[in-house]
């Protein structure tokens, strides 16, 4: 039935993967993309101006896989992005730094769509303006890595999409900015 | 031969604009709820109720779907295929239990996707069969109650009607 029974392919593969405070990470590797999702990328990255391409389609790991499994595996489960932010300490934030996490949501469930990691800030339109977070991105399973804005994401316009800034960096951040100028002294 | 209507509603699925509106989603849950809100699955589900797709509509069209699969290659279309995993997720026949089931139980990673979003739409059904049997259970004891007051047992049964209503 469905003739899908009958299909021979790559046993699917996980990676041990756990938090900083041991618990499992489920994970799979996906497999290698066609030459097609290639070209489909560069389509897609073509209408935007801004994106610029850092690597083409590839599919063994997803965003969270680039951010939190060093492009070692894809990481599917929002149960388990919800596991690392909680495990590895992150929280989130209104002002961004760089390496600080952009997490966007679906604002109508709260389901996780994309992560990605903050590489650097483009100053805002007047003097006052906030700066622009400037962001690393894996789209989807079997697309490329590209350089964006953070709102300039690829997410299609009907979703009710969410940005959040979360960091892992510890919440008394001025006493050790302190301690850094001290020991420069 | 499949129809006119329930080819269209199928191939609406396979369609490169349906699947590139999915494409960027990473999680599971995300790509779930997002194929669950789109019209095509909602058109499929109905069509499927209606039993205008049926059995044989759709195992012919997943078989010409198939005929792309390439080993060793992410399937051009497993959001084709999760979608029609979503729209059969409250359809109340073997097939479509059976089809999900399939799906689920794929552990390919050409297929990685569609048979995580399967896992989950099992879990789904499972976690509303759950929910239903316990429904009906509370009704079977409010029934229980109300015979006990009708019998007339005294004041205390009276008392723990009250409390349940």
């Amino acid at each position: 039935m469905f003739g899908l029974s009958e299909l021979i392919g790559s046993p699917q593969n996980e990676i041990p993967l756990v938090t900083s405070k041991n618990n499992r990470i489920g994970n799979t590797q996906g497999a290698k993309v066609a030459i097609g999702r290639v070209l489909a990328f560069r389509d897609m990255c073509a209408t935007r101006p801004n994106w610029r391409i850092r690597r083409d389609s590839f599919g063994l790991y997803n965003c969270a896989g680039l951010v939190w499994a060093t492009r070692r595996t894809g990481i599917s489960q929002n149960e388990d992005w919800l596991k690392i932010l909680a495990d590895d300490g992150y929280r989130q934030v209104s002002e961004p730094q760089l390496d600080d996490l952009v997490l966007y949501r679906n604002s109508d469930d709260r389901t996780f769509l994309h992560v990605a990691r903050i590489v650097g800030f483009e100053k805002g339109i007047s003097e006052t303006s906030p700066k622009i977070p400037i962001v690393l991105s894996k789209w989807g399973h079997d697309l490329g890595e590209c350089v964006h804005f953070d709102h300039d994401h690829g997410i299609d316009n009907s979703y009710n999409v969410s940005i959040e800034y979360w960091t892992e960096r510890p919440n008394d951040e001025q006493p050790i900015r302190h301690a850094a100028r001290i020991a420069l002294r | 031969m499949m129809n006119n209507q329930s080819a269209m509603q199928l191939e609406s699925l396979s369609d490169e604009n349906f699947i590139h509106r999915f494409e960027q989603i990473s999680t599971t849950e995300g790509i779930y709820h997002a194929l669950r809100r789109s019209i095509e699955v909602k058109t499929l589900n109905s069509a499927l109720r209606e039993e205008l797709v049926g059995e044989q509509e759709l195992d012919q069209f997943i078989r010409q779907l198939l005929t792309s699969f390439v080993a060793a290659e992410q399937f051009r279309f497993q959001m084709t295929l999760a979608g029609i995993v979503v729209a059969c997720e409250t359809i109340n026949k073997s097939f479509a239990r059976q089809f999900i089931d399939y799906v689920a139980s794929i552990q390919l990673s050409e297929l990685s996707v569609a048979s995580m979003v399967a896992r989950l739409v099992r879990r789904s059904i499972t976690k509303t069969v759950a929910k239903t049997f316990s429904v009906s259970n509370l009704n079977q004891q409010v029934l229980m109650v109300q015979r006990l007051s009708r019998a007339d047992v005294g004041q205390r049964s009276q008392t723990f009607e009250t409390e349940l209503v």
